[in-house]
């Protein structure tokens, strides 16, 4: 008698079990792989931010979409446009699919299809660029290619500083036209 | 002798270049390899000189001025070959000048001075002595 009631009991268990994993059956992402969600504090589109400093405008930066990530203090951007000025004049001007912006330092990371025209007719093309506004300094580590009056210059990784004039071209190609 | 045309753009490798835009230079360093035409410069590092001139529609345009090749400079022109420290190649006059113990061989024939100036259009150079020293010059009869 006794091992007929513990085989009842058994199977109720297994049929309790079964139907508990059905319940979860559907959401087994939330199980199995409990993926980091990010909680945006603030998701915006349209965006135009200007930076003033000394009543001088520093900054302006445009972007079709961008969240905005509090507890990171970071703002992530999608088709973007970033003007970096001093004393009225247009010092660089970036554009990029992709950018990320650290509200602390304003460093910023720009990256898929990136466009730097500088204030001296120069075109460079990249898929990564980093700006760091405290040294005025560009920089990257993927292949760039530069183009400026009857020049053009490729490289493998580089650094500008925006106040020198001065650019730094690792393993670089250089085509002077002619003239 | 009358001037040839030669291809005018400049192609230029090397490991790190860095461009200084306020002082009108950029200097190539490492393995540096500059070709114009048929004319190649081999040197640790080259020093381009460039001024802005307004080129068509009114667009800045870089001209170049002046190439400085400086440490373990060769260069080579058809069967010509020359070597020493620094080489100046001016623009406007299209003329090279090599120093610093250069020698200049074609073929086995070679030609030792303290400056070697190649004037690149006319297929020219001339060979300048230090003072109180004299130009070597070893030539092979029948030599092609």
């Amino acid at each position: 008698m006794n091992k007929k009631k513990a085989i009842i009991w058994l199977s109720s268990i297994c049929v309790l079990a079964l139907g508990i994993a059905n319940l979860f059956r559907f959401n087994h992402d939330e199980l199995e792989f409990p993926r980091p969600k990010i909680y945006a504090d603030a998701k915006m589109s349209g965006i135009f931010y200007q930076k003033i400093k000394k009543n001088q405008l520093i900054m302006k930066l445009r972007a079709d979409e961008a969240i905005l990530l509090k507890k990171d203090k970071r703002l992530t951007a999608r088709h973007l446009t970033l003007s970096v000025l001093k004393d009225g004049t247009q010092l660089a001007k970036l554009r990029s699919l992709k950018g990320e912006l650290d509200l602390d330092t304003m460093d910023a990371l720009f990256l898929d299809d990136v466009r730097l025209e500088t204030k001296n007719n120069g075109v460079l093309f990249t898929q990564k660029l980093r700006y760091i506004p405290s040294s005025e300094l560009l920089t990257t580590d993927v292949p760039v290619i530069i183009q400026k009056g009857g020049l053009k210059v490729t490289g493998k990784a580089l650094s500008y500083n925006l106040k020198t004039g001065k650019m730094l071209i690792k393993e670089s190609k250089t085509f002077i036209e002619s003239q | 002798a009358p001037t040839k045309k030669t291809d005018e753009s400049i192609h230029i490798t090397s490991n790190q270049m860095e461009a200084m835009d306020k002082e009108g230079k950029v200097v190539f360093k490492g393995n540096v390899v500059a070709k114009k035409g048929g004319l190649t410069i081999y040197s640790d590092v080259l020093t381009v000189y460039y001024q802005s001139k307004k080129g068509t529609k009114g667009k800045d345009r870089r001209a170049l001025k002046r190439l400085i090749a400086k440490g373990n400079v060769r260069i080579i022109q058809g069967n010509k070959t020359a070597k020493g420290k620094i080489a100046i190649y001016d623009k406007d006059t299209e003329v090279i000048q090599l120093s610093g113990n250069a020698q200049v061989w074609q073929g086995k024939n070679t030609v030792k001075g303290n400056k070697i100036t190649f004037y690149i259009n006319e297929d020219k150079s001339i060979v300048e002595s230090a003072p109180g020293k004299k130009v070597e010059a070893v030539v092979f009869s029948g030599e092609q």
